[in-house]
């Protein structure tokens, strides 16, 4: 059993005593939040004193505010931003939106010659809104692509985004992508001609590998 | 004397009013703002920067303090101080690395307003209030709960930041080397700081006071807490 530490635990106080003591600790509490910290952390003021202190100014900054419609990755509430004021830049809403690297982008291009019927797989490996830019072409004729994403365990079927499909065909396609979650994105082609396709991939940006699956 | 050990017990109050008004409260229990970046950037093993970012993360977190200031306030001896602080760091430890390597996620908002109450219940305890209301946990128990919640509160800020797989477990343990580094520091200065005001004939009056003062910031620490997680529904 352990021994009690505070001599207010060997002797314990009054009833009265406590109660004062909580109360007062909850006024102070009170008192400190609605006066100081709530002005000056969200801008709540219901005495106005925190704009009288000058505290509700804090979080203000300049007054202008920029909408961001459809932000990039579109997984947040807010949807106004403020622009800040000249050499003080705030975070936006959106952390994809801008993000710093200590390294440059990588690029890499690949080719990968499909056979008539012929199917592959080319996929980024991506963490969560890291960006990547593609373009792909083919030498002659039309494959069947389907750009999608989804999770390394993705058997469980849970995460498997479809960005792009063309059924019809396509000679040529470039873009970005913005990875929605942390995974692989890439791209499924089939030779729907009756000749031999040399497809040629040029993916850059941050991500961390490609993986081409080859002939499937 | 006298006039000395009121001094004293003054800069202690001071000293806590001024952590808690001007401490920077946005910062206060995350990551900021450039180390962050780092964070969200950093590829591989980093040890030392890892460590560091731990370690700051202690020093200028007020509400672990403030609820090490509480666990410590009545331990006079060494051993003790060494016990309950090896269960908290047990507590933080745990749920910082699994927190992040099982990615378990929550509220950062409630987890927060949970360090708060930790805050409220060890100056609660320290007041005696639970000898008198008859409950009884016992307090190495608590300890090593509330560690557990402070370590999830990290965790789940961390999470926040997109941290690379590379090096990730590494990185983590030294980030939890720096903590209790970290730790270490603030406690010395927060016990040397104890052990004189402990020598003034004052101590026992004002530490029933300093102590309904913490309780007083846990519940500033909660109410802020609870009012960023609904404005944030």
């Amino acid at each position: 059993m352990e021994s009690p530490n505070s001599p207010f635990q060997v002797q314990a106080p009054s009833k009265s005593r406590l109660m004062k003591s909580v109360l007062a600790a909850l006024v102070i509490a009170a008192v400190v939040l609605v006066l100081v910290v709530l002005p000056a952390e969200y801008s709540i003021d219901p005495t106005g004193v925190g704009k009288v202190l000058g505290l509700t100014q804090m979080r203000q900054g300049s007054n202008k505010t920029i909408e961001l419609k459809d932000s990039l990755g579109g997984n947040e509430k807010i949807s106004t931003a403020q622009i800040p004021d000249a050499g003080k830049p705030i975070p936006l809403p959106n952390p994809a939106v801008f993000q710093g690297a200590k390294e440059p982008a990588k690029s890499q291009t690949l080719t990968i010659t499909l056979p008539p019927n012929g199917e592959t797989e080319v996929k980024a490996v991506m963490t969560t809104n890291k960006v990547i830019l593609y373009s792909w072409k083919t030498d002659s004729g039309l494959v069947y692509v389907d750009f999608h994403g989804h999770s390394p365990d993705w058997t469980n079927k849970q995460a498997f985004v479809r960005y792009l499909e063309a059924q019809d065909g396509l000679a040529a396609d470039s873009g970005s992508l913005v990875a929605p979650f942390s995974g692989e994105h890439g791209w499924y082609w089939v030779n729907i001609e009756d000749h031999p396709i040399k497809i040629t991939l040029t993916v850059s940006g941050y991500y961390d590998a490609i993986k081409n699956y080859g002939a499937l | 004397m006298k006039s000395g050990g009121g001094e004293r017990q003054v800069m202690t109050v001071l000293a806590l009013v001024v952590t808690l008004v001007c401490g920077n409260l946005a910062a206060a229990h995350g990551v900021s703002g450039g180390d962050a970046a780092f964070v969200a950037a950093n590829r591989g093993v980093n040890i030392v920067p890892f460590m560091y970012l731990g370690a700051k993360h202690m020093v200028t977190g007020y509400d672990h303090l403030l609820f090490l200031a509480g666990v410590i306030f009545f331990l006079y001896r060494l051993k003790d101080v060494g016990l309950y602080v090896t269960l908290f760091a047990i507590g933080h430890s745990a749920t910082l690395l699994l927190g992040v390597l099982t990615r378990l996620h929550a509220n950062a908002y409630i987890v927060d307003a949970i360090i708060g109450l930790s805050v409220v219940y060890k100056a609660f305890e320290n007041l005696g209030g639970f000898q008198r209301i008859g409950w009884k946990l016992d307090s190495r128990i608590a300890v090593l709960l509330f560690g557990l919640a402070h370590g999830f509160g990290l965790a789940t800020k961390l999470q926040e930041l997109s941290l690379s797989p590379e090096g990730l477990a590494a990185n983590l343990v030294s980030f939890n080397i720096g903590v209790e580094l970290g730790q270490l520091a603030a406690l010395s200065i927060i016990l040397l700081a104890f052990t004189f005001w402990r020598r003034s004939q004052t101590f026992l009056r004002g530490a029933w006071n300093a102590n309904v003062l913490i309780m007083a910031a846990g519940f500033v620490l909660m109410g802020y807490q609870l009012t960023g997680y609904f404005r944030s529904l």
